[in-house]
């Protein structure tokens, strides 16, 4: 277990999760899954939103966003805000559509051939899919870490002001101070810093993950996106992630989606449980795995379910 | 994915125990199941290539190498009572007779065959003297004889009284002497000293005049290519400079002055500029606007840049016949300066001929003949400094053998070919090839990536980019001698007259008359601009479907105008080729080696721009999201992910062009080889470096020693030798280029953790 910052940060267990065998007095399976039914038979339904979470600051706001590949949709009216300063955590089967939404956000999904959106997705007010915005601006405005580290064919340092040098940025002082600030504040620069020079592909798995972390904020974004930054990684490496996240999330605000769902207790402040391309749940992270609001949440996340 | 069944206790399994006490049998994989004859039929093949492929590249090594190695020379005396002296070259048996046979290299061309059948029953005897003489000479190929003795001729004053004392002695050394008459026609008296007799002494004298008489013949070729050449470079540069001169004159007499004039090279410049900066005015963000308009100043910079380099306002406005008077005096003082010049060099070489001429070798051959000056005089012996290299084979060691090899070998890599290429260096021909090939790389891997890059990037894939590849694999299928064949017809043809001597010429201008083109470009521009600033003014939502499609049709019409803009500059008759005087010879508008390599840059373009597409599409797609996460645009991401990280791909596909161009000859037969270019690519004076010259090729060298020699037989040898050296010589670009990569490997890849 990292070790924990604050208080209200304490690590979540599942509740009556032990061994992956109902806990005496659990709901068994035989009950409704409204929600869930609903989404199979493809009919409208409600995404359950904690209240108290509309009225925090909202740096994302997404209202009724759809996005189709081709034919086929991924995503459903997604209607979700994010609150500002905080980690979000996406939960949910494999293909509900947790890392598209995330992608979308920064607009990376513009890339794949075919892809339609609709509806609104709103970063501080403004909607970014909006014919005036310029991608690469809003881009550089968002950090991204992948499921796979992916560092750049270049030198550590390269690597990490790689941000700022496509911004045009020269002065070798500005890269160096940033690099600096970067690389500390992804909890790598005693490691690293004898050796910037070298190549970023020489580091181990663990470190190049940090390396892209440290790559994603140098630029200072407004909003980090992480896409299962651990799913790589041995548990040591991913413990070293989280104790990351926590730190990063003082500053800035983290949207990460997670297959681990100790993960997401572990790391975030709300949690939004998704399936087949909806919203089910949204609230505070230690009422989604101890007081969920839908049974099928609780099934989720106790495992008898997806 | 949605199990709802209650979790059930699992059957309980047998124990480890329970499993191990049954007896297992195990049964045999079938044979087909293993793949074992499949296995073996690989290997085989394996087997069957590398035996030909190391068959081939053996027997090349082995004919290659040792064709340098001084063979033994025999006297063999027939039946018959004839004598053959040479140097057995071929062992076999004869087809008519069936009975055993050598081929002896006797050389002594201007005497008969340089080589002869000897059959195995008519010899009598087999000698080795130790004295037999092996010379190369610098014309007629090998001489192979006995020295006999060494002569020194000079010419002397008829004595006073004409009375020539016919035989003599001086200082030991015997004496002739005779009556003959200068070059000039004046009666003089020759006198003959023999310096050496018989063959050990005659060979000792002459190795001691061999050094100082090959040091004038250095001398001589130094004063006459370089000194004569450079003289000789400068007169050309006169008489081509009155040339232009006259022609820029009668142009003026005619009132056409050549020039484009300000105001049209201000409107041209500005409309340029406009283009770029309306181009500008189309896109969304103001920042893009303003990068355009930019653009646009400093397209108009660098018009007026060309246009006051090429209208040159310091010049005069042309050339008045007062002008002409000027320069033709002026020319005619140089030239006779120059003239002086040549005399004088032309007197220094006169003076080493006439050492040269002193001295004279007389080696026998067993008829008694000795190697003449020319065929011609049979009765002068030749000159010392006639002979390139003289060995004694049977008398050297196994040192002194290997010592005349790497002699043999410097002289063929360092030196011109001699005798129709048959004798002497490749030094051009290496020169030649390795120039032809790096800049054979230079034109195709830029080329072939930017292709490769837009058709894998930045083209929509579909119909058109398949039918582009298909159109790219097909055309490596295509024959080289038809890229040849277009090479020629388009580059040195059309685009070298063009060079040379403008568009009309180069027969490129079309029929429409130029101003047409002129005020079709101004409508396209003005007719694009006026769309440009109506969608400007109107909010995209406001459009109506025709005014939708505005914005393509602008963009066509921006394109038009381009074309026409190029096609206005390229097909001005106001340009006369930057080589007008020296016409009707041609400069760039004949075969050379920049139009050589620019053919076989196009003939191996198909294998750049399919490694490079590979090596682009194998870039991992989490590497170019990173950077996209990152906020790049496409452009910054292909520049500084894409393209590093496909570099050693593409570093292959220049590799694999290089290996196939180096290697082609037929396209460069029609495009710039030739038997024997007399001068290098390069020179020691401005500009240094001459691309419009013929050059010479390993490969179409290989083609000429074997097929068009005079002496196909003494050739034979050298094509293997020349054929290893067109091995090795791609052997190392491809080594130095897979270095090259695997430096770059190395940094991608980094180091272990």
């Amino acid at each position: 277990m990292p070790a924990m910052a604050a208080e209200e940060r304490t690590p979540i267990v599942p509740a009556r999760v032990v061994a992956g065998r109902p806990a005496p007095g659990a709901h068994t399976s035989g009950r409704k899954y409204e929600v869930i039914e609903a989404i199979r038979a493809n009919q409208p339904c409600q995404s359950v939103i904690d209240p108290d979470l509309l009225k925090e600051d909202q740096i994302l706001e997404m209202k009724g966003f759809s996005l189709w590949y081709g034919q086929s949709q991924a995503l459903h009216g997604v209607t979700m805000p994010v609150p500002r300063s905080k980690v979000t955590a996406l939960i949910g089967p494999s293909g509900c559509g947790k890392s598209t939404l995330l992608r979308s956000v920064n607009r990376l999904n513009d890339l794949v051939d075919g892809v339609k959106i609709s509806g609104e997705m709103l970063l501080n007010g403004q909607d970014i899919y909006e014919d005036s915005v310029d991608v690469i601006d809003l881009r550089k405005r968002l950090g991204m870490v992948f499921q796979k580290a992916n560092p750049f064919p270049m030198s550590i340092f390269e690597n990490v002001v790689y941000p700022l040098r496509i911004d045009g940025e020269r002065r070798k002082s500005v890269l160096e101070e940033a690099c600096e600030k970067a690389l500390k504040a992804a909890a790598i620069w005693d490691e690293v810093k004898d050796r910037l020079k070298e190549s970023a592909l020489a580091m181990s798995g663990g470190q190049q993950q940090r390396l892209c972390i440290a790559r994603a904020v140098v630029a200072d974004p407004e909003l980090l996106l992480l896409d299962e930054p651990c799913s790589a990684l041995d548990p040591i490496a991913t413990l070293r992630i989280e104790e990351l996240i926590h730190e990063i999330s003082r500053r800035y605000t983290v949207l990460i989606v997670t297959h681990n769902m100790q993960q997401a207790a572990r790391v975030s402040d709300y949690t939004a449980f998704m399936y087949l391309g909806r919203l089910v749940e949204l609230a505070k992270t230690r009422d989604v795995f101890q007081n969920p609001k839908l049974p099928e949440t609780e099934d989720y996340v106790t495992g008898r379910f997806g | 994915m949605s199990t709802m069944t209650p979790i059930e206790p699992r059957p309980v399994l047998k124990t480890v125990a329970d499993v191990l006490r049954k007896p297992v049998k195990f049964r045999p994989t079938p044979l087909s199941a293993r793949g074992e004859p499949a296995v073996w039929f690989m290997a085989l093949s394996l087997i069957l290539c590398i035996t030909l492929i190391t068959g081939l590249l053996g027997r090349v090594l082995f004919e290659g190498l040792k064709t340098f190695w001084p063979g033994t020379i025999e006297r063999i005396t027939l039946a018959s009572g004839q004598v053959v002296v040479g140097v057995q070259t071929k062992e076999d048996v004869d087809p008519t007779t069936k009975m055993p046979r050598i081929l002896m290299r006797t050389g002594n061309r201007e005497l008969g065959a340089p080589f002869v059948w000897v059959d195995g029953k008519d010899i009598k005897t087999r000698e080795q003297p130790d004295t037999a003489l092996f010379i190369e000479r610098r014309e007629w190929g090998v001489w192979i004889g006995e020295p006999k003795s060494v002569l020194k001729i000079d010419v002397e004053a008829m004595p006073a009284n004409g009375a020539i004392e016919a035989t003599g002695v001086v200082d030991g050394k015997s004496v002739k002497r005779q009556a003959t008459t200068t070059a000039d026609g004046k009666p003089a008296m020759e006198v003959v000293t023999t310096l050496a007799e018989g063959p050990a002494e005659s060979w000792e004298v002459f190795k001691k005049l061999h050094g100082p008489a090959l040091a004038r013949y250095e001398q001589t070729l130094k004063l006459t290519h370089d000194d004569l050449g450079w003289i000789n470079t400068q007169m050309e540069r006169v008489r081509l400079d009155l040339r232009q001169a006259e022609i820029d004159a009668a142009r003026t007499a005619a009132g056409r002055s050549g020039h484009l004039g300000w105001g049209l090279w201000g409107l041209l410049a500005a409309g340029a500029a406009a283009m770029v900066a309306g181009a500008g005015a189309l896109t969304k963000s103001k920042s893009q606007a303003a990068a355009a308009l930019r653009v646009g100043l400093i397209v108009l910079a660098i018009g007026a840049g060309v246009g006051l380099v090429l209208e040159g306002p310091w010049r005069s406005g042309g050339v008045t016949a007062a002008d002409l008077e000027l320069k033709k005096a002026a020319a005619e003082a140089t030239t006779k300066q120059l003239e002086s010049e040549y005399q004088a060099v032309l007197k220094k070489i006169e003076a080493l001929k006439a050492e040269d001429l002193k001295y004279r070798f007389v080696v026998t051959e067993p008829g008694g003949k000795f190697a003449p000056t020319r065929q011609s005089s049979p009765e002068d012996p030749m000159f010392v400094s006639q002979v390139v290299r003289a060995v004694r084979p049977n008398d050297l060691s196994l040192m002194g053998k290997f010592g005349v090899y790497l002699s043999r070998w410097g002289e063929y890599l360092g030196d011109a070919p001699r005798e129709a290429n048959t004798e002497g260096g490749v030094f051009p021909v290496i020169f030649g090839t390795v120039v032809m090939t790096l800049l054979l790389s230079v034109f195709v891997v830029p080329l072939g990536v930017i292709a490769a890059l837009y058709l894998r990037e930045y083209a929509k894939q579909g119909f058109i980019t398949s039918a582009i590849r298909v159109a790219v694999n097909n055309l490596a299928g295509v024959p080289s001698i038809v890229y040849g064949v277009f090479g020629l017809g388009f580059f040195c043809y059309t685009i070298g007259t063009y060079v040379d001597r403008g568009p009309v010429a180069a027969n490129v201008v079309g029929r429409t008359p130029w101003w047409w083109i002129l005020a079709g470009l101004a409508f396209l521009v003005a007719f694009a601009m006026a769309i440009g600033g109506y969608l400007r003014r109107t909010r995209h939502s406001e459009l109506s479907s025709v005014g939708r499609s505005l914005g393509p049709i602008a963009t066509i019409a921006w394109l038009a105008a381009g074309g026409l803009l190029g096609l206005l500059f390229v097909t001005t008759p106001y340009f006369h080729g930057f080589y007008e005087a020296s016409q009707p010879s041609p400069t760039f508008g004949g075969r050379g080696l920049l139009w050589g390599s620019l053919t076989l840059a196009i003939l191996t373009l198909p294998v750049v721009i399919v490694a490079t597409e590979e090596a682009i599409a194998a870039v991992p797609k989490t590497m170019r999201e990173g950077s996209y996460g990152a906020g790049a645009s496409k452009w910054q991401t292909i520049w500084r992910i894409v393209l590093p990280q496909a570099m050693p791909g593409i570093m292959t596909g220049m590799i694999l062009a290089m290996a196939r161009g180096a290697g082609e000859v037929a396209p460069l037969m029609l495009v710039g080889a030739v038997k024997l270019a007399p001068d290098l690519p390069v020179s020691s004076h401005a500009p240094f470096i001459h691309p419009e010259r013929s050059f010479m090729h390993l490969g179409f060298h290989i083609y000429d020693l074997g097929f068009q020699s005079p002496d196909s037989e003494a050739a034979r040898p050298l094509v293997w030798t020349t054929t290893l050296l067109l091995i090795v010589i791609v052997l190392l670009l491809n080594l130095a280029a897979i270095m090259i990569r695997s430096r770059l490997r190395a940094r991608l890849v980094g180091s272990a953790v």
